[in-house]
């Protein structure tokens, strides 16, 4: 084996390569010829072009004037062309996708959006038709379109139907479907595993306006021009639709992917009448697992869709009112649960977490409200093991210090934590409370069990960390990266000699 | 149980079955005979490169088992190598070298991570020259090459 360079083998260098920046991978490339041909590959297989808008503040003023900065980067076309064999992936902000388009042989993934030209010239000359039929063999495309009119999905969606055969992942941003292309689309959908539709839409100028009624339903006639066709091929939908994609439109849309094992819906700014309940009622989702809905719902709203799901491993009802309903339906899933994210919430209590931790063994990640320390040391031990993050802010009354050592015990038993946060996170204002004291008198010494611990974060309580406590953190949590508090309360009340301790560690200090 | 391993040139070391299974191929091999008094041969594995091998696995005898870590930030750190793992590896070019490509070999994830920041660590921060002197390589190419190379490359700087 001797006289083996490490660096011939690909999979080391790609490992030895992983622990250098960008600039530092450029200037292995000057080393020597054999150096040049192992590391350009990696250079060139994740390749972005776009424009970085940076405001910068004029020199010559103090106040305002601000000026606007438009940086082009990543690499010129004709560089890109001569290294094309090496781009796995390939992102692309650009007006004119003509200057990209050749045939990459080892093109995976390509992202393009066309820039929002103001002056709406010449649209379609942005559609990246030629790219698209030069790389027939892509698994993953994402299309970006926010033009106002003259959108370009509709020709790409004649080439994707055509050509891309291996297609199996397409996300859509700012589509806005047009009757005639349709058919096109639900070709397309024959084929993929993922769909994304982010600000999706159907123009509503092309279908017949009911005499009286708001625009919004002219959408939903359109849901009946779909056909009865189902995708059940569809494993995973990330969904936002446009605000006036109405309610039957939707419902529809919905109803023809019903072999769905993933759904993450995202957030609109404004408000959507669509009601998802109506897709649980129905049951026509058995396979899903994952469901991230970050809408606020009622807590008969959760209740429902969480009785109709079957063994759900990753759920996401973030700003929801997780009320004794939900809490209730939640209880078929605790064996198979790894990932809950339910707070802010409202309608929460204690006890509904302290169900949630002693009876879910296969937990990884929580998220949840305040909790009352008096109401989580009573019951049976908690099970949730696997637990990498917890979110949870657990809160102490003046009198209730005797109950510190109980909680300490408790999480100490958590030992694949990294991150523990029980602050006031994502609380503003000024806000102070109670919650669990870092220190040693009060129990702290038991979580040196927690060896994977990289975050910790303790914002918004009021704490009086000694010296005594950071060096106890040091020299216990090993692994720990980040300690969150806010540094002028009394967190770091020796502030500089605990600062310069923590650094010594090599332990962050974030605050804000 | 003691396990016996076997170099390249014919040298036994007995090492207890838990130091011995550091290595997932050996744990493997383990798993897949039962249990067995026979040597392990490791033909790819010479003896003084085993033994030091062997003295990493003691010392991380007690260590919990990696797992491959999805979430795990694609850019890593190379700063984080422990005290005792950095004097280990104060060693030669050519026994690095050796142990990174052991460690690959017999499969011991962990070692391979220090042995690859080591390697990361006397790159960086270096010139490209600084970097010939340090793995003694000739420089084979041209100055204008060299300035077209960064031409092309220069937009990977700020990735």
């Amino acid at each position: 084996m001797s006289n083996l360079n490490p660096f011939e083998l690909p999979e080391i260098r790609t490992h030895i390569a992983s622990y250098l920046d960008g600039p530092e991978l450029v200037l292995c490339l000057q080393v020597c010829k054999s150096w040049y041909n192992r590391f350009i590959p990696l250079i060139w297989k994740d390749v972005q072009v776009y424009y970085s808008h940076k405001y910068v503040r004029k020199k010559t003023t103090r106040k305002g004037a601000y000026q606007k900065l438009v940086a082009r980067k990543g690499p010129l076309p004709e560089y890109l062309e001569r290294h094309r064999q090496f781009v796995h992936s390939l992102r692309i902000e650009d007006e004119d996708s003509d200057r990209y388009a050749f045939n990459y042989p080892n093109l995976q993934k390509f992202a393009y959006s066309g820039i929002t030209n103001e002056q709406e010239t010449s649209k379609n000359d942005c559609a990246p038709i030629a790219f698209l039929e030069l790389n027939p063999a892509i698994v993953e495309l994402e299309i970006s379109d926010y033009a106002s009119s003259n959108s370009f999905v509709a020709p790409c969606l004649k080439v994707l139907r055509a050509h891309q055969h291996d297609l199996r992942k397409l996300t859509l941003r700012g589509f806005k479907i047009e009757k005639e292309s349709l058919d096109d689309f639900w070709g397309v959908c024959e084929r993929l595993e993922l769909l994304g539709l982010l600000d999706f839409n159907i123009n509503v100028n092309d279908f017949e306006l009911i005499d009286g009624f708001p625009a919004f339903v002219k959408v939903d006639v359109a849901a009946i021009l779909f056909t009865d066709t189902t995708y059940p091929g569809l494993r995973q939908l990330h969904y936002r639709p446009h605000v006036l994609f109405g309610r039957e439109g939707q419902f529809e849309l919905l109803r023809k992917f019903p072999g769905i094992e993933d759904l993450s819906c995202f957030r609109t700014d404004v408000y959507s009448s669509f009601n998802m309940t109506r897709c649980f009622e129905t049951k026509m989702w058995s396979n899903l697992r994952k469901l991230s809905l970050p809408h606020p719902l009622k807590d008969s709203e959760l209740a429902i869709i969480l009785h109709e799901m079957n063994r759900a491993t990753n759920l996401n009802f973030i700003d929801s009112e997780f009320g004794p309903l939900a809490s209730q339906a939640l209880i078929p899933h605790y064996s198979t649960v790894t990932e809950l994210v339910l707070s802010p919430w409202t309608g929460g209590t204690s006890s509904m977490v302290r169900d949630i931790l002693c009876n879910c063994p296969q937990l990884e990640h929580l998220q949840a409200n305040r909790v009352l320390a008096r109401d989580v040391v009573e019951g049976g031990p908690w099970v949730c093991h696997s637990l990498r993050r917890l979110v949870v802010y657990i809160q102490f009354s003046k009198e209730e210090l005797e109950l510190h050592p109980l909680i300490y015990a408790r999480l100490s038993r958590l030992v694949k934590l990294r991150s523990l946060a029980i602050g006031l996170n994502g609380y503003r204002g000024n806000q102070y409370s109670c919650g669990l004291y870092i220190q040693l008198s009060q129990g702290l010494g038991a979580l040196a069990s927690l060896k994977e611990l990289e975050y910790l974060s303790v914002l918004r309580t009021y704490q009086s960390v000694g010296v005594e406590e950071v060096r106890w953190i040091g020299e216990n949590l090993k692994s720990l990266k980040v300690f969150h508090g806010r540094k002028n309360s009394k967190i770091f009340k020796v502030d500089k000699e605990i600062c310069a301790l923590l650094k010594q560690y090599g332990i962050k200090i974030h605050s804000f | 149980m003691p396990v016996t391993l076997v170099s390249l040139d014919n040298e036994n070391y007995v090492v207890d079955k838990e130091v011995a299974e550091r290595s997932i191929l050996i744990k493997n091999m383990l798993e897949d005979v039962g249990e067995t008094d026979s040597p392990i041969p490791l033909p790819n594995v010479t003896s003084t490169v085993l033994k030091k091998v062997i003295e990493y696995c003691e010392h991380h005898r007690n260590d919990p088992i990696q797992v491959p870590d999805e979430t795990d930030d694609p850019r890593k750190r190379s700063n984080d190598i422990e005290e005792w793992d950095m004097k280990f590896m104060q060693v030669d070019q050519e026994m690095l070298f050796e142990i990174i490509l052991a460690a690959n070999y017999l499969d011991i994830k962990p070692l391979l991570d220090v042995g690859c920041k080591t390697v990361a660590n006397i790159i960086k921060g270096k010139t490209p020259e600084e970097i010939r002197k340090a793995f003694n390589i000739v420089n084979d190419f041209t100055p204008e090459e060299e300035a077209q190379i960064r031409k092309e490359n220069e937009w990977a700087e700020d990735r």
